[in-house]
């Protein structure tokens, strides 16, 4: 009870704390002046796009540039940015890698094959945002802007414009969503006999016999004494099947001459599918607050705020550990609990799940995250017509603390004597926490500091733009012997455009890091960019089906500095006392002795990581209906890092005294394409729009050993091949008696390997690259009609061009006497049988092969929207300027090779939470 | 407003030239090579680190063991044993790299420390204290150069594919890191040679062994047992001339070679004052003097017991020694239970045994190995269908074999139930044994002389004379199977090879045995027992193959590293790799 109240307590005083703050700041401030328009198509007219590392317009840009507008994405389910830009984006591909309920899905972002950086406001602020709040998402991914950010903008930017005033009368939305979430698929798991019938095949496979009697095995079948044979569908027991959630936000905007402003706050709670016990259960509250005030006509000035805090309660197991155990205890381990209170497990299988949910505790995560930011805009054209500063400060602090009590239930074993009833020993006494502990987990601040100075002159069908902008970024780490995040960016650009036909671009970037030694500290990385917009000359000009069509390509180096979490041009060494050194002497005298060696050897002359993008593309627009966009790049990437141990002898001693080497080069080579064709007939509106990206990095030079057989080289090849055997099927009784060595000794069943160099043996020297584990292909579709106020829309995405290597995934690599699961009762994915059983774990089968490929695409319904919006007629009479009703579903299906396991996180539903699939009906409502 | 600007402007001004340059000089927090080289304490923590290397490879040892006729591992087939050896895999390859990183690190010592004059401790009036440790610690890093160069010459050495008969590449000093791929390899006697010279240095400045209470004797009193010492470095001498007189690194059979090795082995029996009884053998024991170079425990780890017990012991029953291994053990007067005079009884094929083989294995129907807190566990049921097979008391925990490992292991309570359970208890790993140089001693002995009995000159104890010491320990205090054996050079040999296997058993030796006397290619299929209870409870003794054993001439010598090979084409790989 006093446990609930401390939390209630302290998820009030967060809630205050927000709404304090929201109404505190509400009062006395203001925006980052951002101007732009919602359409998604890149027009003739101006679009000026100011953001603090520069301000560009962005129809006279040599960049390319995507955009997808809040509203769009806003047809997701829920309040996630990253879920919604699933599929819509050509060339990025956003995985999702873990469901528990609560977390934000750990989305990783891969775009034209690397990681873009994410700008919210154009601030480095991290994925700080709730869909909510989303005004528009840029994606800028070219030399153009890549350089920009200097070190943090390598691959590309994904730039998001978050909602602000800009009308005089303010506006009023209101959001609520309520959800189902029900798991996509679970995996397999085996009943009791198909567990014990598996269990004595192997075994006899090995000559061990039987374990499981046959009467045994009759009595899982027909549970007639659950308590010796009994027969546990764990994920039945312990596993409802949905979960709900709700999502409500209120977004206020609006302005005056003078100030505009706009406050956004977002509810949004979850629970998890436990059954037994407390489940998971958690909410937050996101709040986002802008104020933008002119001070004179000189100055105007503005600030926000971003606040979320988070409260979820879980189980004091983990949600995947929660999932390991229920997957990794066989249905006939034990009976979950004999009598009312005794929580049974045997000696093979010691987790009972049962006991953990009912008796084990609870756990309270709280988070805090918080970005400040304040800023001044300078006009000077009181001096000079046209110039202008833009500078801002911002810091950001993360918070977790966590409240634990965490006890061990008493478990029992049960002894079997044959001939009588089962008795319980006592195999683990109960620990009960009294107290609840406490943790504070992490604890993370950065700050920045940017500015930019910007002068645009617009002459006689011609414009010039110029930019000087500077950034200051400081990250902190609370671990003393780790370095902070220390950068400074300068960029000095200009870009004219002649005639709205002929537009150049150049880009000077300053890049400094503390990560370098002596001048190697400051960089400078030139960029330059050129486009032609055809559709503007004369020939061009008054055709009746080209409305736009532009040709643009830009040059660029980008340097980024190293991640290692220390400084590569130290010397240092490791040890203390009693660090690594032997025990000496008799009986318990005390030790003390020093343990000290060499850890790494410094490398003065280490340098930046060098990016030299090459990127050029075509827009198209035909009959003011079909869009067509496409973008290739050719990017070298120079001087990687890596100690180049292969090409030193092993009789060096250790890796510690190789410095680490600017040594490694690769290409990145690729396009990305979208079309889009839209139309209206009527009053039925339809669009039918598909992205795609391709792209593969290659080894152009790479630090390996020279290994006669050529195929074994990674220099050339992709750098996400998997090496591995070709296999030839498995060992029949006919071709077991001609097999070549190989690994142990290959029984009837085993695989069978290709011997790839002829020395008629099957050793480490015939691995070759068997395909690759990462996709080359990703694409989306984007479909929706919409009819009197009615709206379909669907998103669908995809990959493609890669391989899952099931020998990675233990549901399919089940071997020895202990875990099986479904995967046994069925051939492989890829149609080959399970190889022999063993419970020995062979030495042959489980070797990375072919054998174990499985084509991994898959292709998902990943968002749709049913609308309704009501008539205009109808709302006008009541307070509000529009109403809409929704039902809105995520991740309806799955179509792939992998029937079991999602191929996107093969984890999910088996040692991790599953993936899930959302219904979800709601409202949004303006006044 | 002015302000307002000016405010700005100079701020931005003050923080592009002034503040950058500093704000770009972040400093961590790391350990300099000065904090190290400069203390006197800290910088022979240098040499302390190498020692762990060295220490508690029990499971290192083990898998050694799978690779011979002694055992085999519950959960899985050895790959090398069983098929196909080729260049590109040796389990020893790791000793490339760790002899001479370590050999590194002895001379980054004598460079960077021992050289510049650094004492022990600064005062004054310890000077002579801190002399003798400086001095200690010189002699320890030549010790533990030489013990890598051993454990190269013992994997990697061998007869090239001309012919000649080598060892590794010494290194004495640090070389350029671009250089070690140009080393080119010694040969076997100029290794040893090195060695020998090394371990000469080693026994000038070391202690002949720790004694005395701390203060008495300050740096080599008791506190430092577990450090090398004069006799570890003499023991070390008579092995490594052992190895280099065996028949695969001694093709012509050099007598030499031979003698050689008794008198290093004689020179180190010696200086431990004469031929004396070994002690009993107890692994708990940290005060065994036969224990020539030993490390210990930190007494919190019971990793051994947990991995190795029966399932009934709460273990995992990990290592099953074989049915061979188990009839190598002599009935309980010494004979050889395929001797006609042996009491041996197939139908009751644990009774009557060699005293070792109660210490050393657990077996069907063992009932010795009781809890230390006297809680009395049943007899081990190793049979079809018993709680110590697979499908028992642990469903997935069994024996291919028949039996468990019993040797190393504590008397420790897993039970859960028990109260305040013994979990933990001392346990020391014996590096260099006295048995082993007495075995070695007899061995050269009797191949340098070919009279077991007698005593050549200038050796003053006779082959048989140190075997009987060895034999003592197992209980023969009459021995009328040794006194036969002795009469004759290749049965003498025969009985010696059996005592070896079985005192050594489990520490590692035997792979490397079955090399040097070039015996690997014989090595029989791996055997278990399969035992039946009978309705009358008595058992039936059946013998299954378990695991075949595949080796070939090639295995004498043990191949380079493959990549090592590739990089360095100075660098000759052994025969038939």
């Amino acid at each position: 009870m006093k446990l609930t109240i401390t939390k209630f307590n302290l998820f009030v005083f967060c809630l205050l704390n927000a709404i304090a703050i929201d109404t505190g700041i509400a009062q006395n401030t203001l925006t980052n002046g951002l101007t732009v328009s919602d359409s998604i198509t890149v027009g003739s007219n101006d679009e000026i796009l100011r953001t603090p590392f520069g301000v560009f317009n962005l129809s006279q840009t040599t960049g390319a540039i995507f955009r997808v507008s809040g509203n769009e994405l806003r047809k997701t389910a829920g309040d996630n940015l990253s879920e919604a830009l699933r599929g819509r984006v050509p060339g990025l591909k956003i995985v999702r890698s873990t469901n528990t309920p609560g977390t934000d899905g750990d989305y990783s972002y891969i775009l034209n094959g690397g990681t873009p950086y994410i700008l919210i406001d154009g601030q480095p602020r991290g994925l700080q945002v709730d869909l909510r709040e989303v005004e528009e998402v840029i994606i800028l991914n070219d030399a153009t802007f890549n350089s920009l950010l200097g070190n943090l903008g390598n691959n590309g930017l994904i730039y998001i414009i978050t909602k602000s005033g800009k009308t005089a009368k303010p506006v009023v939305e209101v959001n609520y969503q309520r959800g189902i979430n029900v798991p996509t698929m679970l995996p397999k798991l085996l009943s009791a006999a198909e567990y014990a019938t598996v269990i004595n095949q192997a075994s006899n496979n090995d000559g061990f016999g039987t374990v499981y009697s046959p009467e045994a095995i009759e009595a899982y079948k027909n549970g007639s004494d659950p308590i010796r044979f009994p027969n546990v569908n764990s994920q039945d027991t312990f596993l409802k099947k949905s979960a709900p959630s709700n999502f409500a936000s209120i977004n206020v905007y609006g302005g005056q001459e003078n100030v505009n402003y706009s406050a956004f706050i977002g509810y949004s709670d979850w629970e998890g599918l436990e059954k037994i016990g407390d489940p998971i259960e958690g909410r937050n509250i996101t709040f986002r607050t802008k104020i933008d005030t002119r001070i004179n006509d000189m100055v105007r000035t503005h600030a926000s705020v971003y606040g979320k805090f988070g409260e979820n309660n879980r189980p004091i197991i983990g949600a995947d550990e929660m999932f390991l155990w229920m997957s990794a205890t066989p249905a006939n381990a034990f009976p979950l609990k004999v009598g009312d209170s005794a929580y049974v497990v045997s000696n093979q299988f010691d987790t009972n799940l049962l006991s953990e949910l009912e008796a084990g505790g609870t756990r309270t995560d709280y988070t805090a995250n918080l970005v400040f930011d304040l800023g001044l805009d300078f006009d000077f054209k009181k001096y000079v017509k046209g110039l202008t500063y833009d500078t801002y400060i911002m810091m950001r602090t993360y918070n977790a603390q966590s409240l634990i009590a965490n006890n061990t239930p008493k478990l029992y074993t049960l002894e079997t004597i044959e001939g009588q009833d089962p008795t319980l020993k006592l195999y683990r006494n109960e620990v009960l926490q009294l107290n609840v502990s406490r943790t504070g987990a992490g604890i993370q601040r950065n700050f920045t500091y940017g500015g930019n100075v910007n002068y645009s002159k617009y002459m006689n069908e011609s414009s010039l733009n110029l930019n000087f902008s500077h950034l200051l970024y400081y990250q902190p780490n609370i671990d003393a012997s780790s370095p902070d995040q220390r950068n400074l960016t300068l960029n000095l650009n200009g870009s004219f455009a002649l005639k709205n036909k002929y537009i150049v671009y150049a880009n000077i970037n300053s890049s400094s890091s503390s990560k370098f030694l002596d001048n190697r500290k400051t960089k400078f990385f030139p960029t330059i960019g050129a486009a032609w917009v055809a559709s503007n000359e004369n020939f061009l000009k008054d055709s009746k089906f080209i409305d736009h069509l532009k040709f643009r390509t830009s040059y660029g180096v980008i340097g980024t500095e190293y991640t290692a979490s220390s400084f590569l041009y130290l010397d240092t060494w490791a040890g203390g006392k009693n660090n690594n050194t032997m025990y000496l002497g008799t009986g318990t005298s005390t030790q003390n002795n020093y343990g000290y060696r060499l850890n790494t050897t410094g490398n003065e002359a280490i340098d930046w990581v060098v990016y030299n993008q090459m990127f050029a593309g075509v827009e198209l627009q035909m009959f003011k209906k079909f869009n067509f966009e496409v973008n290739y790049f050719n990017i070298e990437i120079n001087n990687q890092i890596t100690q180049a141990s292969a090409l030193y002898a092993t009789a060096l001693g250790n890796n510690v005294y190789l410095p680490q080497l600017n040594f490694t080069d690769r290409r990145n080579k690729g396009f990305n394409t979208n079309i889009t064709f839209s139309d209206e007939i009527g009053s039925f509106k339809y669009y039918v729009s598909a992205n795609a990206g391709y792209n593969k990095i290659t080894g152009e030079k790479i630090a390996e050993i020279a290994y006669p057989d050529q195929y074994r080289l990674q220099q050339g090849q992709a750098e996400d091949n998997i090496m591995g055997y070709v296999s030839d099927g498995l060992f029949t009784a006919e071709n077991i008696g001609s097999a070549l060595p190989q690994f142990g000794n290959v029984q009837i069943g085993d695989i069978k390997y290709v011997d790839q160099n002829g020395d008629n043996v099957i050793d480490s020297r015939d691995q070759r690259a068997i395909g690759n584990s990462t996709p080359r292909v990703n694409y989306g579709i984007n479909v929706g009609v919409a009819f009197k106020g009615f709206n379909l829309d669907v998103v669908g995405m995809g990959v493609t061009g890669y391989d899952l290597n099931l020998n990675s995934y233990a549901y399919y690599t089940a071997t020895g006497l202990k875990n099986y699961y479904g995967s046994i009762l069925n051939d492989l994915p890829n149609g080959n049988a399970n190889p022999r059983l063993s419970s020995l774990g062979s030495v042959n089968n489980y070797k990375d092969s072919d054998y174990w490929l499985v084509d991994g695409s898959y292709f998902r319904i990943s968002n749709l929207e049913l609308g309704y919006t009501l008539p205009q007629s109808i709302v006008t009479d009541g307070p509000f300027t529009n109403v809409k009703l929704f039902l809105r579903g995520s991740n309806l299906a799955l179509f792939s090779k992998m029937k079991d396991l999602d191929p996107e996180d093969p984890r999910s539903g088996f040692f991790e939470y599953p993936m899930m699939r959302s219904f979800i009906l709601g409202a949004s409502i303006s006044f | 407003m002015k302000l307002n600007y000016k405010i700005i402007t100079v701020f931005t001004v003050m923080l592009s030239i002034t503040g950058c340059s500093e704000f770009l000089e972040d400093e961590i927090q790391y350990t300099k090579e000065e904090v190290v080289t400069e203390s006197g304490l800290r910088s022979r923590g240098i040499i302390d680190d190498i020692y762990t290397d060295y220490s508690f490879q029990y499971f290192n040892d083990f898998s050694a063991e799978y690779l011979t006729d002694n055992a085999v591992l519950n959960s899985g087939e050895t790959e090398l044993a069983t098929g196909y050896w080729g260049p590109t895999s040796n389990p020893y390859n790791y000793v490339w790299q760790q002899s001479y990183n370590n050999i590194r690190q002895v001379y980054q010592y004598i460079e960077l420390v021992h050289n510049t004059g650094l004492p022990y401790l600064p005062s004054e009036e310890n000077a002579s204290q801190s002399e003798r440790i400086v001095s200690r610690y010189y002699g320890e890093a030549h010790f533990l150069k030489a013990w890598a160069e051993w454990e190269l010459l013992k994997v990697f050495g061998g007869q090239s594919k001309s012919g000649e008969m080598l060892g590794f590449p010494i290194v004495n000093g640090i070389l350029k890191n671009e250089e070690y791929a140009k080393l080119s390899r010694n040969t076997y006697a100029e290794c040893v040679t090195q060695i020998l010279k090394d371990l000469d240095v080693a026994i000038a400045y070391l202690p002949l062994k720790y004694t005395g209470s701390g203060n008495s004797n300050l740096g080599i009193s008791e506190v430092e047992t577990g450090r090398a010492s004069g006799l570890a470095a003499y023991a070390l001498k008579a092995k490594v001339a052992l190895y280099a007189a065996s028949p695969a690194f001694n093709l012509t059979n050099d007598l030499d070679k031979w003698k050689l090795a008794a008198t290093l082995a004689k020179e180190l029996i010696d200086k431990n004052g004469g031929l004396k009884s070994l002690q009993a053998f107890n692994i708990s024991n940290e005060n065994n003097a036969d224990h020539l170079w030993r490390m210990r425990n930190a007494r919190s780890d019971n990793s051994l017991e947990k991995r190795l017990y029966p399932p009934t012991l709460y273990g995992q029953g990990e290592i099953n020694p074989s049915q061979n291994l188990i009839d190598a053990f002599p009935d309980s007067k010494g004979y050889p239970i395929s001797s006609a005079t042996s009491t041996y009884n197939p139908a009751m094929p644990y009774e009557l045994r060699d005293s070792r083989f109660y210490k050393f294995i657990f077996y069907n129907g063992d009932k010795s190995f009781t809890s230390s807190n006297g809680t009395d566990f049943n007899a081990l049921q190793i049979y079809q269908g018993g709680l110590d097979n697979f499908g028992g008391f642990i469903a997935n925990e069994g024996t291919r074999t028949g039996y468990y490992l019993k040797k190393f292991l504590n008397k420790l309570n897993f039970d859960p139930a028990a109260i305040d359970a013994t979990t933990t208890l001392p346990k020391v790993y014996v590096q260099l044994d006295l048995s082993d140089i007495y075995l070695g001693y007899a061995e050269a002995l009797n191949e340098a002389f070919g009279q077991p009995s007698a005593i050549p000159a200038g050796y003053t104890y006779s082959a048989k004379d140190v075997l009987a010491k060895v034999r003592l320990r197992a209980g023969y205090t009459t021995d009328p199977y040794l006194t036969t054996a002795a009469l004759n050079q290749t049965n003498f040999r025969t009985l010696l090879k059996n005592e070896r296997r079985i005192e050594l058993c489990f520490s590692g030796e035997r792979f490397h045995d079955l090399r040097r006397w070039k015996d690997i290619v014989n090595t029989p299929t791996v055997k278990g027992v399969k035992i039946t209870k009978n309705t009358d409870n008595s058992f039936t003794y059946q013998n299954i193959d378990v695991e075949r054993r595949n080796y070939e001439a090639k295995n004498y010598y043990l191949p380079l590293p493959y990549s090592e090979v590739l990089l360095n084409s100075n660098l000759q790989q052994n025969q038939g790799w």
